[in-house]
């Protein structure tokens, strides 16, 4: 017994030390971690300090001009390989290390040079020469040059790449001759290979870009990531390495490998060609959880976050001038089955949008959203104000025109949407409204993400569900021909206008964005009347910070003009 | 996983040893219960705890009793952003008027913590009750007859056991999910898939531990039938300890439910859970600690209640720890 | 003691194969499929969604690609997720260290606080400490881990703004209380086994002989009926520690961890099935490797198991 007993209580004190010891491992194991990062960092500037207490001592010796370190925050995006980014997370970072032929203008919806000087058009707007720049260079020293292009659209085509953005390359969008061949085809099963036949690298600074079909916007279109420069040599060398790691040619580079679910550390890039980023470094700390990330500007562990729903309402008193409200290029809409009986009658989908309170559904619930007057966000390019007649709340009209269209059947109907993403509280108010305004038993049902794809796609829906539209780029054309196109994959309404799609086409085959108006504007007074989506907000985008950094400025797309932020002294 | 585990401090009851011969046998047994009722009786702990279950037992059967004096509506899906005059009537915090305050619909939240009790008793009961009966069956299966039937159930048990309980949850919910809206049917049986195990493994424990003792060995010389043994004998005294245990139970099953909802992936909206209140209210505690704070309360209380009693039971059927 | 060890190490492949069939197809017979959940609210294009489907096998019949998968685990590769292209390998190596991290602290304030209050229980048995404890491990108990996390987060993060609110930014600071939340719950246990068990020892026959023979009452308790009394305690910690190692979803998902269980829920919800298969399947050898050395010590320590 006693021998029992006395091994017993070895193994305890073993156990206990071992746990201590473990804790005190992983704790050293921290530490060295942010040594190395802020080790990095100093070797590349001078301001940088080595540890993170001896920050605000040292920056407040840093010139006015800028230098420094803050933080931001994003969710952990899926990718950063410019290529594949499909999330506002993933383009937050590939923006700031990829500067594609135009950049987004911050001020408006139109497009700025980046890689090309200038571009022109054949007549007919089918064929686009980008002149470049010869002084873009990849942070790994070699020039960006056409080839580079011709090489990463490509790539973005190729299905062995797997790219959710391909579509960006191909018909409805820039439609570069040649799409269909490479991505309709079988693959090869090495992503990059099979380069698009509408690409050509005239010299090593002249691109020029062949479509299938003449589009005006191309200007527009190629400032998405999908149509960034990549280095191929870089990428063959290790293409499993490629997204931890890219290498590109904007204001900010990366520090060191993507921490996953951790963080992004960018350093400024000092051979940009353009004008240099303020901050020496950005730290994209990666959350899981808004209110997480709230909580920690809050406390001043993290200078710029976003605000999670419920804080919404307080957050402009707490921060004061800390805080920014934008609009952005995003549309929430309740879609609706108009080839399906009764979603089919123009009246009942007029009816079921007059029920909608929108104004204190956007107040109380989704406070801050603008309750959406029209189909295109004001901040789009020819967006019509209030295209919507039916998106007040008049219940009265709303009675009227449920008992004319003939109702639901049984009075009942059930709204979809996908669960756990913030939508039960809205789309609980919306049903509650359509009960009590027109007398029907409408609930709601959430759906997991996947079952809720497989409704969307395979299942078909048979009553209200809730959709949202991100602009690709700011104009309206952006914000109509997809959704309601007869043609477009992404109209899952299945909306069918003749007219609307004669519109359509006569907006994109215009010789410039300003002739196509007229255009869009008809085309937004048609489904205005038609409702074929119940239209519910308008976007916006907001970000609280702490006293640690100034000029924090977002564009229309929502996303932080990060190389603009100036960290405080 | 382990922050919403299962395992539960649970000593068996050591039947005492003795000469008892098989008459004795049911005599003995009835004084064990006699026993631990006389002692149960004289602890207000016990009538503590039977009193808040009592209340919440009530509640979930008869919610209209608990309405009934209340000013505001009296149905729990009667909310409105606005009153008549166009006022918001979200999140107001409690009043007269609205005894609890009102949730982010306008909901009168009093009415809503009452109506939350259904979901809570009838899933902590209905699982315990399936954890209870697969459990009991496989246990005494496998106690009572040994050998291979023994090695196969406790292979299975095993599997259960490791199987990480919430993964393992919320992947078949996520199943049934795809059939069209989760139930609370569904929620039910599948927190009661996984909650048989514990009361399987202390079932077979003691059922061995019953099976040989004396009087067993006794009954089995004079030739009684296995049906009588395990009806006469081994059960009455191999089931205190799973009492006690699924009693405990009932309060973690409660908890666990509101977890499975908390995370997303149990009960939905509309339905009205405590846990779903409590999913909607966590990040409202600033401004409206209300919304938190009632649901929160009558969470802990009718677990509190459970466990209280699961203790005072244990404590009176095992003599050991008096 | 041999052929226990080989018996009881035997005993763990049915339970494995039987354990990794049900993740198999349970994560299988998830709705949708990780391709389309990939391609999100555009359908991806033919020619990608084919691409990937040949890419990750998911072309194959459930049994095969069973089979298949069971065999690369065999050789330590726990195959690559669909939505993030990463291998499990790689991820799990990440997230795990957080996870241990955790799990260590946790089971620290387990030993600390649960030993501590559990000894002083039942040395007062009956008195007011006792009841102190008793009431307050039940009151511990019956309070829901995300209630006690979300509550304390707000409390000591943001009101007091002591310790860090989230993330592990801070080191060791970030740790403690999420690790107290974890720990809260098995500390309560610890705390009432230690209690039950010290309490029934103090009765046993050598420990009053020892009062009995007039030893100091600290040397009694410390060197006699503690060592004995601690045997279910330490076995309750070891199981205990094999099960938090598998990461712990709630408490790693309220303070934005970076653990095993925090990308499990995820994975769960954006139905990336490579993780949720890969990082149950890994948690579940954890477990069971922690209860067969936990087995093992007891049946070396305790003779009487082996010949059960």
């Amino acid at each position: 017994m006693q021998s029992t007993t006395r091994g017993w209580l070895r193994w305890f004190a073993i156990f206990a030390v071992l746990a201590l010891v473990l804790v005190a491992c992983g704790d050293g194991g921290a530490e060295e971690e942010t040594t190395t990062t802020t080790e990095a960092a100093a070797g590349e500037t001078t301001t940088t300090t080595a540890a993170a207490e001896e920050e605000t001592t040292t920056t407040t010796e840093a010139p006015a001009a800028g230098g420094g370190q803050f933080s931001t925050a994003i969710s952990e995006p899926p990718f950063i390989d410019p290529n594949l980014v499909q999330d506002s997370e993933g383009f937050e970072v590939a923006r700031l290390m990829f500067d594609g032929l135009t950049l987004y203008d911050p001020a408006g919806g139109a497009v700025v040079p980046g890689v090309a000087e200038s571009w022109e058009s054949n007549d007919d707007k089918t064929v686009w020469t980008f002149n470049l720049r010869d002084d873009s260079f990849f942070t790994n020293g070699d020039p960006v040059t056409a080839e580079a292009f011709v090489y990463g659209i490509s790539r973005t085509a190729d299905p062995d790449t797997g790219s959710r953005v391909s579509y960006h390359v191909g018909p409805g969008y820039a439609d570069v001759l040649g799409f269909e061949e490479v991505n309709g085809g079988e693959g090869t099963g090495v992503s990059g290979d099979e380069l698009l036949e509408g690409l050509k690298a005239v010299d090593d600074y002249t691109l020029e870009v062949t479509l299938a079909r003449s589009n005006a916007l191309l200007p527009k279109i190629v400032a998405h990531p999908a149509f960034s420069p990549i280095p191929q040599a870089v990428f063959e060398a290790d293409p499993a390495g490629w997204n931890e790691m890219p290498i590109g040619n904007g204001p900010y580079k990366m520090q060191g490998p993507w921490e996953h679910d951790v963080a992004i550390f960018l350093d400024r890039n000092e051979d940009y060609y353009g004008a240099a980023g303020v901050a020496d470094v950005i730290e994209f700390r990666i959350y899981a959880d808004l209110a997480t990330e709230y909580r920690d500007v809050q406390a001043g562990n993290l200078d710029v976050g976003r605000i999670p729903t419920e804080e919404l309402a307080n957050a402009p008193a707490e921060f004061g001038d800390r805080y920014l409200l934008i609009s952005s290029g995003s549309f929430g809409y309740i879609g609706l089955p108009n080839t399906v009986a009764p979603y089919d009658n123009v009246k009942l989908r007029q009816a079921l949008s007059l029920a909608i309170d929108r104004e204190a559904i956007t107040e109380r619930i989704l406070i801050g959203t603008s309750p959406a007057t029209g189909f295109v966000p004001p901040v789009a390019t020819g967006a019509v104000m209030d295209a919507c007649p039916y998106c007040t709340y008049d219940p009265d009209l709303a009675v009227q025109l449920y008992e004319e269209s003939g109702g639901v059947p049984n009075d009942e109907l059930v709204m979809r949407f996908n669960a756990g993403s913030g939508h039960e509280d809205w789309v609980e108010a919306v049903t509650t409204g359509w009960s009590q305004v027109l007398g029907v038993t409408a609930t709601f049902e959430p759906l997991e993400w996947a079952a809720y794809l497989d409704f969307l796609f395979e299942v078909g829906p048979d009553g209200p569900y809730r959709l949202g539209w991100q602009w690709d780029y700011p104009s309206a054309y952006n914000f109509l021909a997809p959704l309601y196109e007869s043609t477009s994959g992404d109209n899952y309404s299945g909306y069918v206008n003749a007219d609307f799609d004669a519109l359509m086409e006569q907006a994109i085959t215009s010789l410039s964005e300003e002739e196509a108006l007229p255009f869009l504007a008809e085309a937004q007074a048609i489904i205005g009347e038609e409702i074929p989506v119940i239209p519910m907000t308008f976007g916006t985008e907001r970000r609280v910070w702490t006293e640690n950094v100034s000029n924090v400025q977002l564009n229309n797309f929502g996303f932080g003009l990060w190389e603009n932020v100036v960290v405080n002294g | 996983m382990s922050d919403t585990q299962f395992q539960l401090e649970h000593s068996p009851p050591g039947v005492p040893d003795g000469e008892i011969g098989e008459e004795e046998v049911s005599e003995r047994t009835a004084s064990l219960w006699a026993d631990a009722w006389r002692q149960l009786r004289s602890k207000p702990i016990f009538w503590v705890s039977i009193s808040i279950i009592t209340v919440f037992t009530v509640m979930a059967i008869a919610p209209q009793i608990f309405v009934a004096p209340s000013p505001a509506t009296h149905d729990p899906f009667d909310c409105s952003l606005r009153d008549a005059e166009g006022e918001f009537q979200d999140r107001l915090p409690p009043s007269s008027e609205h005894w609890f305050g009102t949730d982010v619909q306008g909901c009168d939240y009093y009415v809503r913590v009452i109506y939350g009790a259904r979901v809570s008793m009838v899933v902590g009961v209905a699982v315990t009750a399936i954890g209870a009966l697969i459990g009991l069956v496989l246990g005494g299966i496998a106690g009572f007859w040994g050998g291979w039937t023994d090695n196969v159930i406790s292979r299975i048990t095993d599997v259960f056991f490791a199987f990480p309980f919430i993964v393992g949850a919320i992947l078949l919910l996520s199943v049934i999910q795809g059939e069209g809206g989760r139930t609370l049917g569904d929620v039910v049986l599948v927190i009661g898939l996984f909650s048989w195990p514990t009361i399987s493994r202390i079932f077979r424990g003691s059922v061995i531990q019953a099976r040989g003792q004396e009087y067993v060995e006794a009954a089995r010389a004079l030739g009684a039938s296995n049906r009588r043994i395990l009806v006469r004998h081994v059960l009455p005294n191999a089931i205190a300890p799973a009492i006690v245990y699924a009693t405990i139970t009932l309060g973690v099953i409660i908890s666990v439910e509101a977890t499975l909802s908390f995370l997303g992936v149990g009960l939905q909206l509309p339905a009205i859970s405590w846990g779903l209140m409590i999913n909607t209210a966590q990040t409202r505690i600033a401004q409206s600690p209300h919304l938190l704070f009632f649901p929160g309360a009558a969470l802990f209380l009718i677990i509190f209640a459970f466990i209280l009693l699961g203790d005072a039971v244990r404590d009176a059927l095992d003599p050991r720890t008096r | 003691m041999v052929r226990y060890t080989i018996r009881r190490i035997l005993l763990i492949i049915p339970t494995f194969i039987g354990a990794s069939a049900l993740i198999f197809f349970a994560g299988f017979a998830l709705p949708g499929d990780p391709v389309s959940a990939f391609g999100g609210e555009r359908a991806l294009p033919e020619a990608t969604r084919n691409a990937l489907i040949e890419r990750y096998r998911l072309d194959q019949p459930v049994f095969d690609q069973y089979l298949g998968y069971m065999g690369d685990v065999l050789t330590g590769d726990f195959g690559e997720s669909v939505l993030r292209r990463r291998s499990i390998n790689d991820i799990f190596a990440e997230t795990f260290p957080n996870t241990l991290r955790l799990a260590a602290l946790a089971v620290v304030f387990e030993l600390v606080i649960g030993l501590l209050a559990g000894i002083v229980a039942a040395l007062r048995k009956g008195k007011f400490l006792d009841s102190l404890v008793l009431v307050s491990t039940i009151i511990a108990i019956s309070i829901p881990v995300f209630v006690l996390g979300f509550s304390l987060q707000y409390i000591v993060g943001v009101q007091w703004q002591i310790l860090p609110v989230a993330g592990l930014q801070e080191g060791f600071r970030s740790l403690i209380l999420p690790a107290f939340v974890l720990g809260t719950l098995s500390l309560a246990y610890v705390a009432r086994l230690t209690r039950t068990s010290l309490a029934e020892t103090l009765r046993e026959d050598y420990v009053r002989t020892a009062q009995a023979k007039g030893l100091r009452h600290s040397r009694v308790i410390g060197r006699h009926a503690l060592r004995n009394a601690l045997i279910p305690v330490i076995t309750f910690i070891g199981i205990d520690l094999g099960a938090l190692m598998g990461g712990a979803i709630v408490t790693e998902t309220i303070f934005n961890i970076n653990g095993v269980g925090f990308n499990l829920f995820r994975a769960i919800g954006t139905r990336d099935n490579a993780i949720v298969v890969g990082f149950t399947l890994i948690a579940v050898m954890i477990y069971l490797t922690m209860s067969l050395i936990v087995d093992l010590l007891y049946a070396a320590l305790d003779p009487r198991i082996r010949y059960e």
